[in-house]
């Protein structure tokens, strides 16, 4: 994959998260404060933002790690 | 790093929705906060931020340039927050954590670079004060929030009656416009739009340059209005007497639960009189789940007493819509024995004997922590939980005929309890062993009903809706099992997910 998709989604987690992702692709929800199920909403949105496309609404409740964030979005993207 | 133990008292919270004219009722009022997952009236936002605001040096706040929040979780009134202030990872940042039993509920951020400061006070003949304080918040839907127009609103606040608010809380130093515009951002959300039913997620707010202007002007625009999770995105921008700033608001409005109607349970439940003359006594009956299963019954012909507290109006359109012969309200307090016993009493004397009885009534669930203050709440919740289930179910045993059954609404939270549920999880566990003990002592049938999440207004937050299943749904299959008298007398049924979902298949048919 996907690194640079990869890439997109960390870039939208620190500025959604205000810090960066502390352990890259493999950081999950429990290793952030803030990454909250609302937080969540708004990185779904920043990624949709700065790509340009639509997600699927399962991806506004699926929290998994980064890397299945990306790996989702780059499924989404076809 | 400075640390700070706050209490917000319920006073307070008034004092800022009247000086802030952000009276919206998530605030202010009991009966509507009870409504909300929040369970009763939690503090503003911009309140909050207030409050850790104070520990803060004033001649730092004063170089304010730009400030975030992040509201994680509510604040409730009369609880001890801790507020932390640790400094950001650049020079000229701070960032303040308000947490409760080791539980984040907020982040602030602060940006203190500017310049030019703040003036710390605006003279009283500089600002025009004047908020329209009877005035009600405003209802949209979503597709009006889509569609609406950049507006303007008139808005004058008091600072005065902030100061002195932010003084009592220990802020003495946070400047005027700073009070002006946190103000302002929580008028917006909670009054303009989403307005009632706004849920604010967080704000940036942005000092600008340019000097102040003598009127006060307040534009606002809807930036994001997203049907899948409710989240409205506004752009406020204000000026006046203590500078400029610009407002970007991260909100969500609470979307209507849907509430159940004839046709909403015919689409699970073909109507019949499979249960004519059945009498059934149900807690919780007049909301949510309740609603639904009392309107099941129902529409199968029985008759259906429905024990309420509080939610009068949903018992009267409960009746208008699935007939007042069929429900038959009795108000009471669930937890409280004496009220029990009354209104068994009042069905005793009318020669009722029951056919059922359904426990589904259960408190507002508030997140608890695996801290050791929240012991004393978790288990609270646990006593009032089970209270609400076991004063009915034991006081109605007398009048439940030998081949009737029990229903108990637990589940599937008692397998997996979700982050936070670990008290939930522990009351429904113990609803369960009890009930299945009271229908095998009374020898009949007791049905365990462990649904997945359920659409109701318990869990109407805004990622919570996306795939939780209607009440009707799961009101249908335990429909199916009472109606279908499957197993023995005294035997207890587990409908798990699984089983609900499959019972419910609409290729399965009707009983």
């Amino acid at each position: 994959m996907t690194a640079p998709l990869l890439d997109v989604v960390l870039a939208a987690f620190a500025d959604v998260m205000g810090e960066p992702a502390p352990n890259g692709g493999d950081t999950v929800p429990e290793d952030v404060e803030m990454w909250t199920s609302l937080t969540h909403v708004h990185l779904v949105y920043e990624i949709e933002s700065r790509l340009d496309i639509a997600l699927p609404e399962v991806l506004l409740v699926h929290r998994g790690s980064l890397a299945t964030v990306a790996e989702a979005v780059r499924a989404a993207a076809g | 790093m400075t640390a700070r133990t706050v209490t917000l008292p319920a006073a307070e919270v008034a004092h800022f929705a009247a000086a802030s004219a952000d009276v919206n009722p998530l605030h202010t009022d009991e009966d509507f906060a009870r409504r909300t997952p929040y369970g009763r009236p939690i503090a503003h936002g911009a309140l909050v931020v207030l409050t850790a605001l104070a520990v803060v040096p004033a001649d730092r706040l004063a170089r304010l340039t730009v400030l975030t929040a992040d509201f994680l979780g509510p604040v409730y009134p009369d609880v001890p927050y801790q507020v932390v202030a640790e400094q950001g990872p650049e020079q000229g940042r701070l960032r303040l954590r308000i947490s409760c039993r080791g539980e984040t509920a907020a982040v602030v951020g602060l940006t203190l670079d500017g310049d030019r400061p703040l003036p710390q006070r605006l003279s009283a003949d500089s600002v025009r004060t004047g908020v329209p304080e009877d005035a009600a918040p405003r209802v949209w839907s979503l597709p009006e929030l889509a569609g609406a127009d950049r507006w303007t609103a008139a808005y004058h606040p008091d600072p005065q009656r902030l100061r002195e608010l932010a003084d009592r809380l220990g802020g003495q130093g946070i400047p005027d416009p700073l009070l002006l515009w946190l103000a302002g951002s929580s008028w917006v959300v909670g009054m303009q739009a989403p307005g009632r039913d706004a849920l604010f997620a967080g704000l940036r707010l942005t000092r600008q340059d340019g000097p102040p202007t003598p009127d006060r002007e307040s534009a606002m625009e809807i930036t994001r209005a997203d049907p899948r999770t409710g989240a409205v995105g506004l752009r406020a921008t204000g000026s006046g007497p203590e500078g400029s700033a610009v407002l970007e608001l991260r909100t969500f409005v609470r979307l209507p639960v849907p509430v159940p109607t004839r046709v909403s349970v015919a689409a699970h439940l073909t109507p019949s009189q499979n249960l004519a003359d059945r009498q059934i006594l149900l807690t919780g009956g007049s909301r949510g789940f309740g609603a639904a299963l009392a309107g099941a019954f129902a529409s199968q012909g029985a008759t259906v007493w429905t024990l309420y507290a509080r939610s009068q109006d949903r018992v009267q359109a409960l009746r208008q819509e699935f007939g007042a012969n069929r429900i038959r309200p009795l108000r009471c307090d669930a937890t409280n024995p004496a009220e029990v016993a009354r209104v068994i009493a009042q069905l005793e004397s009318n020669g009722i004997e029951l056919d059922g009885v359904a426990v589904v009534a259960a408190p507002p669930l508030q997140n608890t922590t695996l801290h050791p203050d929240s012991v004393a709440p978790a288990l609270e919740f646990i006593q009032r939980s089970l209270g609400m289930a076991l004063h009915p179910l034991t006081a109605a045993l007398p009048l439940l005929r030998r081949d009737g059954w029990l229903l108990a609404a637990s589940s599937d939270a008692v397998a997996d309890p979700p982050d936070g549920w670990g008290h939930y999880a522990a009351a429904k566990a113990a609803l369960e062993s009890y009930a299945a003990y009271c229908g095998r002592r009374h020898g009949v049938r007791t049905l365990l009903l462990r649904p997945p999440k359920m659409h109701t207004d318990l869990v109407n937050s805004p990622t919570a809706r996306l795939g939780a299943v209607s009440v009707e749904q799961v009101a249908a299959a335990a429909l199916h099992w009472v109606i279908g008298n499957a197993g023995p007398q005294g035997a207890t049924t587990v409908l798990d997910t699984a089983e609900i979902l499959r019972t419910t298949d609409p290729s399965r048919g009707q009983p």
